[in-house]
């Protein structure tokens, strides 16, 4: 619905990503200097300049299908591997990640401090590629330039646009249900008690005015809720507290491998016609995926170093279960229709078609999982 | 007061969208019709006033050519018209409305300019019948498009529009020939509609978007995206009474026309429902409120003009939530 929403859905996905591949590259012990390119390549891909013109072109969403398979390819950017079990489980992580931060964000206006938090942590990756750390702070100017002068009510409607890209989207996620904010049905929990947006008021006056208004008296009423004024607004700026933590990196702290669980209600949703996105491509977006997986490929031809396949589970035996537990649903979202359409006339394209069939390139050293995890015992 | 009831399940989420509920009851036909907007279709319920018989359709928002994707409906209304029931639905392509009994499309308009070579954000919002002859619907720009509506059949034409808002209307209400229009800016205008249109009075907003407006007995209830609910004097434009009714974004107002009870909702996840006295001084009361858990409230309707019962909705909910006095 509202033409601004693409960039913000694309960077705060990303930045998701990036949180979760940075904590399961030091989870599984991959070296420093492959888990540094393949942070450098996803980002220096996902900001690069002629990608971004485009990503900030007033246009509608992609549908979700696309969405997925940008990410699939920008997952691929580097040296990294990753196998179709791992990539709906990345793909889930981020998207419910982004999901509770639009849900809790307190007014639509906070969605761009979400973004910035985003921004600030990919920078911090990216902090001695003085090359990569420009092309982030290019995106940033982007965002100010775009977004600064946008009214609340344009702020409501990405809002509602990615709301609505979200809806019915209820995967359960440990590091949600532990925290206690997911139900065990997918919902997330609506604090009562927090803080109100910035610049309104507390609930609970009723004031009635003089036909001069002036005050004539005041009333008060149990609004139900406990809430409190929030301490900033937070800055907007390319270097300032954002004064949220929504968009954050929430795996920083040690933690256990994370876990996505489909709940039931999840499986109904995604078997019910609603009319979705995904039935219809957009022209658009298969344009500019094109883009994107040409981009892609051309930062691949450069790779001399070899592959390593990333797990998002704790252990292959894990992942194996998940893959044959996919429902069919899942299974046939990752069909891409959109590049096969394309195929003869990019053979970077075909090429990376091709390689995201191949699970393991990897020349003998010990770049298998377990074979990492034996050295380590 | 008032009891939670079983909930009616509908056949798809509501989408997060305000003024996300309509109810229209038609006594005669002994039905009562509820609509919401699930991302690019309408839940249109039908059910007898017992409950015993439910019917539940989805209508879905029609393309000019199937090429160009899925459109997000931004707001579903059921409105009486004579003898029939009216769905009329707004989106990013234009308007579009239907017989509420046999779903057939009796209208489409179309919204946004083609020819632009850069794609421009369009869509309707804001849905109000004025008498029995028209149909107000407002726009991106802050228009509204008055429709006439003949008695039957579907020669709909547009009769006038009204400028006056300066930015995208959020809601439009009316009570006699008088209507209501409120905009993304939290302007307030009220317009005099009939066979000549009229702009009576104008209050400037706040600066906040004013998500919801609702006319009753010449008083003006005003909800805001800063939480606040404003009532003023549809006459006069005196503001009355300033409420800091919510902690979040208003999302639907509501008036029971006998009796002048007023239900509000939020995504704060809590429903308010006041007693509003009318005269020279209005006063108002709260009377009830409740927290409906985990649920960012996106729509709010009194069933019936006596405010005994009432229905809520929330985003990403596939339930219509009901209250009765108890």
């Amino acid at each position: 619905m509202s033409l601004k929403t693409l960039p913000l859905l694309f960077i705060n996905l990303g930045g998701e990503m990036m949180y979760i591949l940075d904590q399961r590259l030091r989870a599984q012990n991959i070296p420093d200097e492959k888990a540094k390119k393949v942070m450098h390549d996803i980002t220096s891909t996902m900001f690069n300049t002629r990608f971004m013109e485009e990503l900030f072109k007033p246009q509608e969403i992609y549908s979700k299908k696309a969405m997925r398979t940008v990410f699939d390819r920008l997952a691929h950017a580097s040296i990294m591997r990753l196998n179709a079990a791992s990539m709906d489980k990345l793909y889930d992580l981020m998207t419910m990640a982004f999901k509770y931060q639009v849900s809790l964000a307190l007014r639509p206006r906070d969605i761009l401090l979400i973004t910035l938090n985003h921004m600030d942590a990919i920078k911090q990756f990216v902090t001695d590629s003085p090359s990569i750390a420009t092309q982030v702070d290019n995106v940033y100017r982007l965002f100010i330039h775009h977004y600064a002068s946008l009214t609340l009510g344009e702020f409501m409607l990405i809002r509602q646009t990615l709301l609505n890209f979200f809806q019915d989207l209820r995967i359960r996620v440990s590091i949600f249900l532990k925290e206690k904010v997911q139900t065990c049905n997918g919902h997330f929990v609506l604090p009562t008690d927090g803080t109100i947006p910035w610049g309104t008021e507390l609930p609970g006056a009723i004031r009635v005015y003089t036909p001069t208004g002036e005050q004539k008296k005041t009333m008060q009423f149990n609004c139900g809720g406990k809430w409190q004024h929030i301490k900033s607004e937070g800055s907007f700026d390319i270097r300032g507290d954002r004064g949220t933590p929504l968009g954050t990196n929430m795996y920083n702290v040690a933690r256990p491998a994370l876990e996505t669980k489909v709940s039931g209600s999840h499986v109904v949703s995604a078997s019910t016609a609603e009319g979705d996105s995904a039935l219809a491509p957009n022209p658009l977006a298969t344009a500019q995926l094109d883009l994107l997986s040409k981009l892609i490929g051309r930062n691949e031809t450069k790779q001399g170093t070899p592959e390593f396949r990333l797990n998002l589970f704790n252990t292959d035996e894990e992942e194996e279960e998940a893959a044959i537990m996919q429902p069919m649903e899942t299974a046939q979202a990752r069909v891409i229709k959109i590049d096969a359409s394309k195929q003869g006339e990019s053979t970077e394209l075909s090429r990376i078609m091709g390689e995201l069939d191949v699970d393991e390139t990897g020349d003998g050293e010990d770049q298998d999982l377990l074979d990492l995890m034996d050295s380590a015992n | 007061m008032y009891r939670k009831e079983k909930p009616l399940l509908l056949k798809g989420s509501t989408s997060a969208l305000a003024n996300n509920l309509s109810i229209e009851v038609n006594l005669e036909k002994g039905i009562i019709s509820y609509a919401t907007v699930h991302k690019s279709l309408v839940n249109l319920v039908s059910a007898s006033l017992d409950g015993t018989s439910v019917n539940p359709r989805q209508i879905p928002c029609k393309e000019p050519s199937a090429s160009q994707g899925f459109t997000m409906i931004l707001q579903a209304k059921l409105v009486q018209m004579g003898a029939r029931t009216i769905l009329v639905m707004t989106s990013q392509k234009g308007i579009q409305m239907y017989d509420a009994d046999s779903s057939t499309m009796l209208f489409w308009y179309a919204l946004g300019d083609v020819t632009q070579a850069e794609p421009q954000v369009s869509f309707g919002r804001g849905i109000c019948a004025v008498l029995s002859d028209y149909i107000c619907v407002g726009n991106h720009k802050g228009e509204i498009i008055v429709l006439h509506i003949p008695a039957r059949g579907s020669n709909i034409t547009v009769s006038e529009t009204l400028t006056g808002n300066s930015a995208a209307i959020c809601d439009l209400a009316s009570e006699n020939e008088k209507m209501v229009s409120c905009d993304d800016l939290g302007t307030v205008i009220v317009w005099k509609v009939g066979d000549t249109c009229q702009q009576l009075l104008k209050i400037n907003g706040p600066g906040y978007p004013c998500s919801a407006v609702s006319i009753w007995n010449d008083l003006i209830v005003a909800g805001y995206s800063s939480g606040h609910m404003r009532v003023f004097n549809a006459s006069t434009g005196r503001l009355h009474i300033e409420i800091a009714a919510h902690a979040r974004w208003i999302t639907a107002i509501d008036i029971a026309k006998k009796v002048g009870e007023v239900i509000s909702v939020a995504e704060d996840t809590f429903l308010h429902i006041w007693q509003l006295k009318p005269g020279p001084e209005p006063e108002i009361e709260h009377k009830f409120s409740d927290c409906v858990s985990d649920v960012q409230l996106q729509g709010a309707s009194f069933i019936s003009e006596d405010g005994r019962a009432f229905a809520v909705t929330g985003y990403d909910n596939n339930e219509l939530m009901f209250y009765s006095v108890c």
